[in-house]
């Protein structure tokens, strides 16, 4: 992590763009919506402006919040459309380094964190399988780790934007299939099936009084 | 690492307003940029808010129906501030009747959307689900509560008013599909696009008029709803507990009681084997017995006598007196011995008791008036009496025993006829 905190400039507008992580590949200027992607510590414009759609989140860059103890940054947002509405990925920067997502959707919250690869033999398998076959993915029961879950939704969504850094290229317009997977515990997954093999994302559902978020977006007539 | 704060002011969400493009009315979205579908408050019209240039989605002259809550209303439920904003009326149809209800949505810019839901005067929080309830069979278990299986329906929405963070058309359907375990109502609603999962709570109507203000066009409830909690359930508490000390009470009533008695024998009667002429032609009393005094402890107390007669398939009665040597009062009393007995069967016994209660204390002698029988060989050897004051009846503390339990019998019928209710309204109505 040596180029951490590192500054470039944007090569769309010429704005000074501030980098936080080092793994970051993509940053969206904040002046001008480019997504920016690092090259040889330059920023390269992809040319797909940014266009994100006002959602009335209660989240936004660089507001802090906590989760199971460890404080957290928001450091990046995706914001996908799927047919019944908008939601965000918002991506965590912990103290401790590590990054997680934050999904949000109307008043529900979803902490989740990449899973390695250990725990995927089943998803692989049965998702695999499922999809070979061209059936329906609802109802699937998979397991993660140890962890039974059931997927209850499998959509198509789109990107509509982003902001902020993100740890892979973005553009408007970049369409995936995607998985939700629960648990009646609260638990929940993610799988990215626009990745070969599918990404996995676990963690929980979590309740936006548990988050403690400081310096969030706050709203007319409710403070 | 050092964050960004204070670096970036923290954002502040503005109310949209718009003006409706059938009446024109002055609108401002209570639900910021989440409000997709927008029924006019005034006109009732439908326009979509998804995008700025709010389209028309239907027109109509005027808002028929008003939300039982105003919308805008704002009010405290289980600790979190909501804002009414948007009320929709919805009905099933089973067996050719259609039953309606009304649904009002409840937001708040950071915990998202909730639901009152008013059925039959009844009252419901809802609030959606993150996770996915374990449905086997007729039950799903949810955050550990089973819940039973209640209703499945094909549920239409008949009438909308203000804000929904969805796209809401007249006519939409789902399956809806109702568990339950009191006061908790799980729901799961499927349409084409997604399954989703609520679960409400039951609560009084003066909570929710605590909250957000008289309610209107709501009837005083009826029936059993199916999430209302057994009020017999609630009784559990206290009921338990006071059941125990009444049955501990009534143990050491009773074994007061018993403890407490003397049972002591007081007089022996002889009466001699009777000829059949005795039997058949009595003219004076057949024996008196000696005079005995009662001086229980308990004034009046229970007498007993015991009776032994050589019967064999045969059975001798004694027509008895109990009298009061002082006062000379007299009481009747009866003793019938009959023993029956075959190969491999019996009935009856050689002994027999009888008991009076409330004999006072005094200086008594029993006269055996009349003795009636199968015949002349109808025993063998004399009838042996024994009198015995102050014993115990086994009847008093079975009597108050049954007197206790009436109460918990009370009880369970009592709750049983209120879950008959709740579920004559389900699909297992009978069952």
């Amino acid at each position: 992590m040596s180029d951490t905190m590192s500054d470039t400039t944007c090569p769309s507008c010429g704005a000074p763009v501030e980098l936080k992580l080092g793994a970051s590949v993509c940053v969206i200027c904040p002046y001008c919506d480019t997504p920016l992607v690092r090259k040889d510590r330059k920023l390269e414009d992809i040319g797909q402006k940014s266009n994100l759609v006002d959602d009335a989140t209660p989240i936004c860059l660089g507001a802090r919040g906590t989760f199971e103890g460890r404080g957290f940054e928001v450091v990046g947002r995706l914001q996908l459309e799927h047919s019944v509405g908008y939601w965000n990925e918002w991506y965590l920067l912990f103290d401790d380094d590590e990054t997680g997502w934050l999904g949000e959707a109307a008043g529900e919250y979803f902490i989740t964190f990449p899973v390695g690869e250990d725990a995927l033999a089943d998803v692989h398998k049965r998702v695999g399988r499922v999809l070979e076959r061209d059936e329906m993915l609802e109802g699937l029961h998979v397991k993660i780790g140890k962890r039974r879950f059931t997927v209850t939704d499998a959509r198509s969504s789109r990107c509509t934007g982003g902001q902020g850094e993100l740890p892979f290229v973005v553009g408007k317009g970049y369409e995936f299939e995607y998985a939700d997977l629960r648990r009646p515990d609260g638990a929940f997954a993610t799988i990215d099936l626009s990745e070969d093999p599918p990404l996995v994302f676990a963690g929980r559902a979590v309740t936006w009084d548990e988050l403690d978020m400081k310096g969030h977006r706050t709203f007319d007539g409710w403070d | 690492m050092a964050g960004t704060e204070g670096k970036r002011p923290a954002d502040r969400v503005g109310t949209k307003n718009l003006d409706c493009p059938s009446c024109g009315g002055p609108i401002e979205l209570r639900g910021f940029a989440k409000t997709k579908t927008l029924a006019c408050e005034y006109c009732g019209s439908t326009v979509d808010t998804s995008t700025d240039a709010y389209e028309l989605i239907e027109e109509t002259e005027e808002a028929k129906r008003k939300s039982p809550i105003e919308l805008g209303a704002k009010g405290e439920l289980f600790g979190k501030t909501w804002q009414a904003i948007g009320y929709m009326r919805r009905s099933v149809l089973c067996d050719g009747t259609r039953y309606r209800w009304d649904e009002v949505l409840l937001f708040n810019p950071y915990h998202g959307n909730r639901y009152v839901v008013i059925s039959n005067g009844h009252f419901m929080f809802v609030e959606p689900l993150p996770g996915k309830p374990t449905v086997h069979g007729n039950t799903a278990a949810y955050e550990g509560e089973t819940y039973k299986h209640f209703t499945t329906a094909n549920a239409r929405v008949d009438y909308v008013l203000g804000e929904f963070p969805w796209e809401v058309r007249k006519g939409d359907r789902v399956t809806a599909t109702d568990y339950v375990c009191p006061p908790h109502v799980l729901s799961e609603e499927a349409n084409e696009l997604e399954t989703t999962y609520s679960r409400g709570t039951y609560i009084g109507r003066d909570e929710i008029e605590k909250a957000f203000g008289k309610v209107r066009n709501v009837g005083s409830p009826s029936g059993v709803a199916p999430g209302q909690p057994n009020p017999m359930k609630a009784e559990i508490g206290w009921f338990v507990p006071a059941l125990g000390v009444a049955f501990a009470l009534w143990f050491l009533v009773c074994a007061g009681y018993v403890v407490g008695s003397q049972s002591k024998q007081v007089a022996v009667v002889q009466v001699p084997q009777l000829t059949a002429a005795d039997i058949t032609a009595p003219e004076k009393p057949v024996t008196v017995s000696e005079q005995f005094v009662l001086d229980s402890s308990r004034d009046p107390a229970t007498l007993k006598i015991d009776g032994h007669a050589n019967v064999s398939n045969s059975w001798v009665y004694l027509d008895m007196m109990l009298i009061d040597k002082e006062s000379e009062t007299a009481i009747p009393l009866g003793l019938e011995i009959s023993y029956y007995h075959g190969s491999d069967w019996t009935e009856g016994s050689r002994t027999a008791e009888v008991t009076i209660g409330d004999v006072p204390n005094g200086t008594y002698v029993l006269q055996i008036m009349r003795i009636t029988g199968t015949g002349a060989a109808t025993y063998n050897g004399p009838v042996q009496l024994s009198v015995h004051r102050d014993v115990w009846l086994f009847r008093y503390p079975c009597c108050a025993f049954f007197l206790i339990i009436l109460v918990p019998l009370f009880y369970i019928g009592r709750y049983a006829v209120f879950e008959q209710r709740r579920w004559a309204e389900s699909d297992h109505a009978g069952g």
